[in-house]
């Protein structure tokens, strides 16, 4: 019924014979072989159904009140005039839905984003060694704004150590490996302060009254002021179980700011056990040729007996230095601290300035850029879609309507 | 009722006009779509109401207003068949027009009823094709618009339409 034709002479002539028969034959425009044509086209006009004056008149009122409290009647009756139709609706759902994801999306890279870009822009880094990486892997915390050293979870407590320690004393000989819980782990950390020129012996002085409230031990420090403010070094040893805490309050210093952090953990489990196998085969070899002594009676013997024990006694010192060498590297962390002097505007110093600012502003601007272009780029495939389904919802509309009108 | 509204009238003045001009037309074509006078009524209002609540949207780029307000009457029109057919009510038939030739028998009125039997035998799109151009009024282009067929097209569909008119009016009662 829609296909495109062209039509014939005879048709078109027809078809304006009945035009002109609908304006009124102007000057006799009709041929006479198209008069009954025509005829019928008035015929076809008188026929038109005409509204009863009664509907007629309600219809004027109602227009004149601009179709006043049309959408009670309508809701009464059908689909409100007003309302969209289910076709405009039907690509709206899923563009709602883009909309609300693209937006939590967005939201999540935001705060991320705001997240790994803090003002303090100090530079963390974390390190495992051994077997024992999963327990230091909680060291690899994000820094906060100001590049907090507090950002970490605290490790597992040295202190966990001791009951290994205490039974290795005694005269178990067969040592079994430590349960992972309690594996002998040795932290260290490397911190780089940045502080104004003028602040660099204050944070230094600062760094000493953190490592003694915390019970650590300078083991080597580093002084040096000059005009341009200069440099202080330290290697310090603190408490593992304090570890965390000194360096919070190391980075919460006034006037200092972490430039730098790496966090090193090392797994010395596999050494501590092994001394403490040696160590309890030493002690058990001594006991063994101390009741030889007891129960021998020549002197040649006793003699021999006498030189194996020496050695025996030599090498169970040595071991036991061993251990407690190991012991102090598990209990005690160390940290190699270095505190060198800034400038003003690379926002060493914890005040708020205009340079600073600014480079906050534009953070933000880079941050609102990214989140417009990841909502973008969610919006763009569900706008797509939309255009694709509107047509075809369209369409099918169109088809179902039209139907209606072959089983009229 | 044949006023045309002009581009400067503002929307509602614009509707006003047009609503003047085509209040009867879009019922005679409504009513004969439908074939029922209170559906016809119904309908036709609806259409006016939805044209003033769309009135802002019309583009003019797009076609002329009343082949614009004719499109929203068709598709209020055909919405009413489809609830027709959903809940299976009849159309109402229209009345005996045996009783106005007896009443009546002159040639005029002999006339009538011989086109009203023809426009029986019509199809449902053929009867609102002769809606459209006799009882609408619309040029074969608004028709076009309306039924969404090139032009030729339908020209094409009116002339079979007729032919087919002719044929019915001239075959044997």
């Amino acid at each position: 019924m829609r296909r495109r034709e062209q039509l014939d002479p005879v048709a078109a002539r027809e078809l304006a014979a009945i035009d002109a028969a609908l304006a009124g034959n102007p000057e006799g425009a009709i041929a006479a072989e198209d008069a009954e044509l025509a005829q019928l086209a008035t015929l076809l006009v008188a026929e038109a159904p005409r509204p009863s004056e009664s509907f007629a008149a309600a219809l004027d009122a109602r227009v004149a009140r601009r179709f006043e409290g049309a959408a009670a009647r309508g809701a009464a009756r059908g689909p409100a005039p007003a309302r969209p139709s289910r076709v405009r609706r039907i690509p709206l759902v899923p563009a709602f839905a883009g909309v609300a994801l693209a937006a939590a999306l967005a939201l999540l890279f935001a705060f991320n984003a705001i997240d790994r870009g803090g003002s303090g822009g100090g530079e963390m880094t974390s390190s495992a060694g051994g077997a024992a990486a999963q327990a230091p892997a909680r060291d690899s915390a994000s820094g906060g704004d100001s590049g907090a050293l507090m950002s970490e979870t605290p490790p597992a407590a040295p202190e966990s150590a001791a009951p290994d320690r205490a039974a290795g004393s005694g005269a178990t000989s067969n040592a079994a490996p430590a349960p992972a819980t309690a594996r002998k782990v040795e932290r260290s950390s490397t911190v780089e302060l940045g502080a104004p020129a003028d602040e660099v012996d204050d944070v230094a002085q600062g760094v000493l009254g953190v490592v003694d409230r915390n019970g650590g031990i300078v083991d080597e420090s580093t002084v040096a002021t000059r005009a341009d403010g200069g440099e202080a070094s330290f290697r310090l040893r603190i408490p593992a179980a304090r570890l965390q805490r000194a360096l919070g309050q190391l980075s919460d210093l006034p006037h200092a700011r972490v430039l730098s952090r790496t966090d090193d953990t090392l797994d010395v489990n596999q050494a501590y056990v092994s001394v403490r196998r040696k160590l309890d085969g030493a002690e058990a070899e001594r006991a063994g040729l101390l009741r030889a002594l007891e129960r021998t009676v020549d002197d040649a013997e006793r003699d021999r007996l006498k030189v194996r024990l020496e050695i025996a006694e030599q090498r169970i010192a040595t071991l036991q230095r061993a251990q407690r060498a190991l012991d102090r590297r598990v209990d005690y962390s160390r940290v190699d601290l270095t505190v060198r002097a800034v400038a003003a505007d690379d926002g060493g110093g914890a005040g708020f300035t205009p340079g600073s600012a600014l480079g906050d502003a534009g953070r933000v601007l880079a941050v609102t850029a990214g989140v417009i272009v990841i909502a973008a780029a969610a919006l763009v495939p569900v706008a797509l879609l939309a255009l694709l389904a509107w047509p075809l919802a369209r369409a099918a509309r169109r088809r179902r309507r039209e139907q209606a009108l072959d089983g009229a | 009722m044949t006023a045309t509204p002009t581009a400067v009238d503002t929307s509602w003045e614009r509707f006003e006009a047009l609503y003047r001009a085509s209040r009867d037309d879009v019922y005679a074509y409504v009513a004969t779509l439908l074939r029922d006078a209170a559906a016809a009524e119904d309908v036709t209002a609806l259409a006016f109401e939805r044209a003033y609540r769309r009135r802002r949207s019309f583009d003019r780029a797009r076609g002329d207003e009343r082949a614009w307000l004719f499109g929203i009457a068709r598709n209020a029109a055909l919405d009413e068949l489809r609830r027709r057919r959903r809940h299976a009510t009849l159309a109402a038939d229209p009345a005996d027009e045996r009783a106005d030739v007896a009443a009546d028998a002159t040639d005029a009125a002999l006339a009538r009823t011989t086109v009203r039997a023809a426009l029986r035998t019509l199809e449902p799109r053929e009867r609102e094709l002769v809606a459209l151009k006799f009882h609408a009024g619309l040029s074969n282009a608004e028709i076009a618009k309306v039924i969404g067929v090139s032009e030729s097209n339908a020209g094409t569909l009116l002339h079979r339409t007729m032919t087919k008119l002719r044929k019915a009016c001239h075959a044997p009662s």
